[in-house]
């Protein structure tokens, strides 16, 4: 799983099937400092995600299988939390918190 | 899932069977604002684009299955992008 910032959403009428009545959003990888990295991707919104929240993205097709209720499906990307705190801990004995990433 | 635009097409005569009648398109890999910002590559057309289209594809093992018959594809395409509405 990865954390990502939504940063916005996308319309589309033509889709297959298995989209209809999802909703699609943008997000914006981020590394372990909250920066943007990489490039913006679209994901299948499961948990009311909105745009500037700091997000938990799962890339594997069975846990979209589950999440969605269907078996075969073309879908490998969706939203699967909110994130309201990750706290990355650092230093030799790591025990010095340092801000991940806060929603 | 990633934003792509489509930028070609290929042509094969000999190939498997379940590739029979499937649009095999090249595709340049996007950011939610069209730009470029990835490698081209060939993905197979599940919903019927055109050149030039704004397009988001599926890839790894679902992407067959877009298909019923399940064609040995790694990279489908599965939507085309009317607008972005990004913050």
């Amino acid at each position: 799983m990865k954390l990502g910032r939504v940063i916005g959403s996308v319309e589309a009428t033509i889709k297959h099937p298995c989209y209809q009545n999802t909703k699609l959003m943008v997000v914006q990888p981020l590394d372990q400092h909250q920066q943007p990295k990489g490039r913006s991707h679209p994901a299948i919104d499961t948990v009311g995600a909105g745009p500037g929240d700091i997000v938990l993205v799962v890339e594997e097709g069975k846990a979209a299988q589950q999440m969605m209720g269907q078996k075969r499906i073309p879908v490998r990307t969706l939203i699967v939390g909110i994130v309201d705190a990750a706290v990355l801990m650092v230093g030799e004995r790591h025990n010095e918190p340092g801000a991940l990433a806060t929603g | 899932m990633d934003f792509g635009r489509v930028v070609g097409k290929v042509v094969c005569t000999i190939k498997d069977p379940k590739l029979e009648n499937l649009p095999l398109l090249i595709v340049e890999g996007c950011d939610h604002s069209g730009k470029a910002a990835g490698p081209r590559f060939v993905a197979a057309d599940a919903i019927g684009v055109g050149q030039g289209e704004f397009v988001w594809y599926e890839t790894s093992g679902e992407a067959p299955l877009a298909w019923e018959r399940l064609p040995p594809v790694d990279a489908s395409i599965v939507g085309i992008v009317d607008s972005v509405e990004a913050s």
